[in-house]
């Protein structure tokens, strides 16, 4: 469970980046953030697993200040996956899912560690890469490598900054296959997307952020969900059916 | 002897070449049998340097013990020393040019020295400082520091976004100029006053009249800090995902980046007081280690370490017989070799279409 509280973010030189954002998500729970370039969709997630203080305001994670944890009892609680990847050494595919799991073996991985990297790869069909140089794969493997080393953490919270960026369409809808399994664990999936048609296919809830401030947040069945993406977006969207077309005008 | 220690380096290098396409296909006992190698071309070294004199072979004992062993010692363990500096703040800083002749950590070390040294000659109490460890640590910490502060300025997240290779390199050539310039004015007040060649033989590098204390002390510290860095591999091997995503795995990064940058000044400060500065070894020694080896740091870290001691054992041959009785310093050797490798470095595509990815 994930409780933030009138959450403000702000620059070092007092640009807004974030305002008044209050959200609660419960467990169980696959929660989609939806917004235009620059929104502060990321500013959100970093803020949500303590990689930025915020200026005002607070985020519980179980009823803990998350900002009052240090680095491994933080890790211990959530598992973050960022948009910078890459490694300047020639680490292999199983040394970078292994650090995933940092909080359980801090740098002595087990067999038992060795064994969930495995089976995490195996979830995202990249175990036949597990030798390989991780910077010497595609950008979507690269992406697949890091959401292994974030599913194999084992841990309650998932926050996924844009997961399905560089990914194929089949390999973004098993992706959204896995969320919803660690979602029926009972497990909290937080992510942002910019694929409209699957946040709203998949989501149990969605955020719409906008300049900075949640302009819109319930259900992505709602029938001012669709209402409340033209306003923000500024394009045009009409249900026919299952489908959904969205357009300039 | 020497010229087949030379060709054995160069065989190891040239049946291990192909396991830098694919590091991974190197096995624990690959590396095991590599590391035995070069201790074993380490020993030969050793025994050579120990039989070389400055009029050619010569046996005895007495000289032997009292005067070249312990300089022969100071060589293997300061170039080991530098060469793990080296090791550790290419991890540090995320890139493999980042090594303590580039980044100012040497000129630090050694512009802290001469201050000392000419503070120390203005206030009477001799050009000799009784313990240079402390001024070379403190400068060669605050140095790296600096260096580091230069490369995050205004950057959120070391590694993502900019130019880090083109800000590591200027901050380092700035740094690198300041701390020579001020070293400069402190050994030319000292000449002044006649007494700054000794400072003088220390900033170029020098083993000459190595003692037992000196050997004894730079063993005894990097064993040490080897140890602590062993300790501290596993986070420094996790700190390359980045500032973010390493804390976000569970590593305190400030801890990390603290006590790695306390290990490095210690090393280069020690290996700066004992034997001069080594140009370019912690360069070398890490690369070559990595072309050979996995990048987990706690297997670089050896064998960096026995190929820094290689490079420090045979400038020192060198630089005692090629203008035998003269001795010449061992920093302008390194230097001679260290900066044409780092200029190849640079020109090779490969370096920088790799650079441009893993940045």
């Amino acid at each position: 469970m994930i409780e933030i509280k009138n959450l403000s973010v702000e620059t070092r030189r007092g640009v807004k980046i974030l305002q008044q954002t209050s959200m609660h998500l419960g467990n169980g729970h696959l929660h989609v953030v939806i917004g235009p370039n620059g929104s502060g969709k990321t500013t959100l997630l970093k803020s949500m697993i303590g990689l930025i203080q915020p200026s005002q305001g607070s985020i519980l994670c179980d009823s803990i200040n998350i900002n009052t944890l240090t680095p491994l009892a933080a890790a211990s609680h959530m598992s973050y996956l960022g948009s910078e990847h890459s490694t300047p050494f020639a680490y292999t595919v199983e040394d970078i899912i292994l650090w995933g799991r940092w909080h359980r073996h801090q740098g002595y991985p087990t067999k038992k560690d060795r064994q969930a990297a495995l089976q995490a790869a195996q979830s995202l069909g990249i175990e036949h890469l597990m030798s390989r140089t991780v910077n010497t794969l595609s950008q979507g493997e690269q992406k697949k490598t890091h959401l292994a080393k974030s599913l194999c953490s084992e841990v309650q919270h998932y926050i996924w900054d844009e997961p399905l960026a560089p990914l194929d369409i089949r390999a973004a809808l098993e992706l959204m296959g896995l969320a919803t399994g660690l979602v029926r664990q009972g497990r909290l999936v937080v992510m942002s997307l910019h694929d409209i048609s699957l946040a709203l296919q998949h989501a149990d809830s969605l955020s719409i952020l906008a300049k900075g401030k949640i302009t819109w947040q319930g259900l992505p069945s709602d029938s001012e969900c669709l209402i409340a993406i033209q306003n923000v977006f500024d394009v045009k969207m009409a249900r026919q059916g299952h489908q959904i077309n969205i357009s300039l005008d | 002897m020497l010229v087949f220690g030379f060709f054995d380096i160069l065989a190891i290098y040239q049946t291990t070449n192909q396991w830098s396409i694919n590091s991974n296909s190197v096995s624990l006992r690959a590396m095991l049998s590599l590391m035995l190698k070069s201790i074993f071309v380490l020993c030969l070294l050793v025994a050579v340097a120990a039989v070389i004199g400055p009029t050619g072979f010569n046996l005895d004992p007495d000289l032997l013990i009292s005067i070249r062993l312990p300089r022969i010692l100071t060589a293997v363990f300061a170039g080991a020393a530098t060469a793990a500096a080296g090791t550790l703040s290419q991890s540090l800083f995320r890139n493999s040019l980042a090594t303590p002749s580039i980044i100012g950590t040497e000129a630090g070390a050694s512009f802290a020295l001469a201050l000392a040294t000419l503070i120390a000659s203005q206030q009477g109490t001799g050009a000799e400082l009784s313990s240079p460890i402390l001024y070379t640590t403190l400068g060669a910490g605050l140095a790296t520091m600096l260096s580091l502060a230069l490369m995050r300025f205004r950057q959120e997240n070391l590694g993502s976004g900019g130019d880090t290779l083109g800000r590591l390199l200027l901050g380092g050539f700035a740094l690198n100029a300041m701390f020579a310039a001020g070293s400069a004015f402190c050994l030319s007040i000292l000449m002044e006053n006649g007494a700054g060649m000794s400072l003088y033989h220390w900033l170029m590098g020098s083993f000459s009249a190595r003692t037992w204390d000196h050997a004894s002390g730079i063993m005894v510290t990097y064993f040490i800090c080897a140890a602590l860095a062993f300790r501290l591999s596993p986070a420094l091997d996790a700190l390359s995902l980045g500032d973010d995503a390493s804390r976000t795995i569970g590593i305190n990064v400030a801890k990390i980046r603290w006590q790695v940058l306390l290990v490095i000044s210690v090393l280069i400060g020690s290996s700066l007081s004992c034997g001069g500065a080594l140009p370019f070894v912690g360069l070398i020694a890490p690369h070559f280690a990595r072309k050979l080896s996995k990048p987990h740091v706690k297997i670089l870290l050896p064998l960096a370490s026995i190929i820094g001691s290689i490079l420090a054992v045979s400038a020192d041959i060198v630089a005692r017989t090629l203008r035998a009785p003269i001795d010449m310093d061992v920093g302008l050797l390194t230097t001679l070799i260290g900066a044409p490798y780092f200029i190849w470095l640079l020109i090779s595509e490969t370096y920088w279409a790799g650079g441009k990815s893993r940045d």
